[in-house]
């Protein structure tokens, strides 16, 4: 188990250098001059340009760049934005809690809404509730997120003013109202991952189903509800906690079209804006940073997975 | 006496075709597909005003006679524009997953079958590519490309990938090891006769499940590129725009937002649908529990 787990974690540093190498190439097959995008497009003086390539390091050779740009990147240094001139590292700290804060409460929501749905899917002996939550989830993994979230926003807090428009208050300051704010885009973000982890936790509790602890279990003289609790629904979990990590880091992509759709200054929305205004730096580091964080809960998903199927971790 | 030597038989298997034509849950969603890809087939004849064009003294016209589910901000019919919007979803969702399965899938068999360094170096590749979020890797592409529907096309494609190379290779390694392929190499068979002869049908079926479902992600996937103004670009129609453009005016009008969306919702469902029939036709173990009472 220790050396299983060491050897991910000397492993993480090669995986997370290649994506970096990457994500530096990628940026720099972008067409245009970021040099010209600092300047401004309207002025097309060659010294003033060449100026700044140099103050950029834009003259030095590509291999030259991504070395001293690693060096800046391990001592945390992202650099500025081309647009603000601020430093990207406080930018993202103004929106990374925005954007974990949508995934953890999408997150949460899902798997409160999933696991019980999922669990009485897998165990029913009707067949109209496994068909209709079958509908329902396959309803649910169905829905684009931009339209849900829309309708969202109309219903209840155009028509019905439940719910308020464009107000994210920090969660410290105001946890009730934050809560309450980030209600809709939390579960529009949760209705398709819900709907996937509900079909795993389905699956899962069919396929324990036939397993001789459950008959046992049934023999024993349990009632239906502590087989299903006890017995069931603990092994039947152990593939869906890896669904459930592999969902938490696609939450962190999904959340760039919640953001776009509730106006949420999360890293998402920061990334799409710097793509209109052309801020590669900005774009770069939010490449590189939602990257970095799905790698680490891939990791960690892996990980858990091992502590929790015994069969892995001595095979 | 011929019949003396011959051997018994197992009854034999239904086919998928029989099988999938036999499961109320694909028979459903291959009638929305017939719809929905019928629609998008006859668009140009049977869609009633051209998808461009605007009738500025029919702006957000509620559904009716005139115009059947209303019209947007400029006037041009909602129904024109989805079915149109249809083509651009079904054709960037049919050839991204169309290259998705034929550069990942020929990764997988070729990695699972070659073996050793070939296995290495392409599935590490894979795993590159697995490192990062869809959707992030998706834009980043569109955005070194430029945005439109041909590099929506290949962003989705290209980040598909990896995932029919990972279900590619899986059935090619355990089909390597198979008596049959040590007798059709003993017989001195050549490698790429092999792998399209023995390896490519043990494939193809777990392939096809998986582009089925991808067909669906995808359609999803191109509307939310184009929703955030990075797929299809104005006046043309696609779903994901329409929604984009409809939210700007949801006080005035919800249609030009409702029915797009439910259009995308159409579409993605009857994907879904088959893949999940297909899915439990193939896997027993996914036999809800109602059929064992």
């Amino acid at each position: 188990m220790q050396r299983y787990i060491a050897k991910r974690l000397v492993l993480l540093a090669p995986v997370l250098f290649v994506v970096s190498a990457l994500v530096f190439a990628l940026m720099r097959l972008i067409p245009g001059d970021p040099a010209q995008v600092l300047l401004g497009f309207e002025n097309t003086d060659p010294e003033q340009l060449a100026a700044v390539r140099r103050d950029l390091g834009l003259d030095r050779p590509i291999t030259v760049q991504f070395v001293r740009w690693l060096g800046r990147l391990v001592r945390g240094d992202l650099g500025t934005s081309a647009r603000t001139g601020r430093p990207i590292v406080a930018l993202l700290a103004e929106a990374l809690p925005f954007t974990l804060e949508l995934a953890v409460y999408g997150l949460v929501l899902a798997v409160l809404i999933a696991i019980p749905m999922g669990t009485l899917a897998g165990t029913t002996t009707s067949r109209l509730a496994d068909a209709g939550m079958q509908t329902l989830t396959l309803l649910g993994l169905s829905l684009p997120a931009f339209w849900v979230g829309s309708l969202f926003i109309l219903l209840f807090s155009v028509h019905l003013r439940w719910f308020p428009v464009l107000s994210f208050p920090a969660l410290w300051r105001a946890p009730a109202a934050n809560l309450w704010g980030f209600f809709l885009p939390a579960l529009t973000l949760a209705i398709p991952n819900a709907a996937a982890i509900a079909r795993m936790v389905r699956a899962s509790m069919i396929a324990v189903r036939r397993e001789e602890y459950v008959k046992v279990a049934r023999a024993k003289g349990l009632t239906e509800f502590l087989v299903v609790r006890r017995h069931m629904l603990k092994n039947a979990l152990i593939p869906v906690v890896t669904l459930i990590g592999i969902i938490a880091g696609y939450l962190l992509g999904g959340s760039i079209v919640v953001e776009q759709v509730f106006a949420i200054p999360g890293v998402g929305r920061m990334g799409l804006q710097a793509i209109v205004q052309r801020d590669y730096p900005v774009l770069q580091a939010v490449v590189l940073l939602v990257t970095f964080i799905f790698v680490l809960i891939n990791l960690l998903v892996d990980l858990l997975y091992v502590f929790l199927d015994p069969r892995i971790r001595y095979a | 006496m011929p019949d003396a030597l011959a051997l018994p038989t197992a009854p034999r298997r239904p086919g998928l075709p029989t099988l999938v034509l036999r499961s109320p849950k694909s028979l459903v969603g291959l009638g929305v597909l017939v719809v929905v890809i019928g629609l998008a087939l006859l668009a140009p004849w049977i869609a009633p005003y051209p998808a461009t064009e605007m009738h500025a003294a029919d702006r957000f016209a509620a559904p009716g006679r005139s115009y059947m589910l209303g019209s947007d901000f400029f006037g041009r019919d909602l129904f024109s524009r989805i079915l149109f919007g249809y083509r651009t979803s079904l054709l960037v969702a049919g050839l991204s997953v169309a290259f998705a399965l034929s550069v990942g899938g020929t990764l997988g068999v070729l990695a699972g079958y070659l073996g050793g360094s070939w296995d290495t170096v392409i599935m590490r590749l894979m795993d590159i590519l697995f490192a990062f979020p869809v959707l992030l890797l998706a834009i980043t592409i569109v955005v070194i490309l430029g945005p439109g529907t041909v590099t929506t096309l290949l962003a989705i494609g290209i980040v598909y990938v990896p995932i029919f190379a990972r279900i590619g290779r899986g059935p090619t390694l355990v089909v390597k090891e198979q008596a049959y392929v040590e007798a059709a190499k003993a017989l001195g068979q050549r490698s790429w006769r092999i792998v399209l002869t023995h390896v490519m049908p043990n494939v193809s079926t777990p392939v096809l499940v998986q582009a089925t479902i991808n067909l669906a992600t995808a359609i999803l996937f191109e509307s939310a590129l184009s929703f955030l103004g990075l797929g299809t670009q104005p006046p043309y129609p696609s779903l994901g725009l329409m929604v984009s453009e409809g939210r700007n005016y949801l006080e005035q009008s919800p249609w030009p937002t409702v029915f797009p969306g439910m259009a995308i919702m159409l579409a993605v469902l009857g994907f879904n649908l088959v893949g999940d029939a297909l899915q439990e036709l193939l896997d027993p173990r996914l036999r809800p529990a109602w059929t064992s009472t």
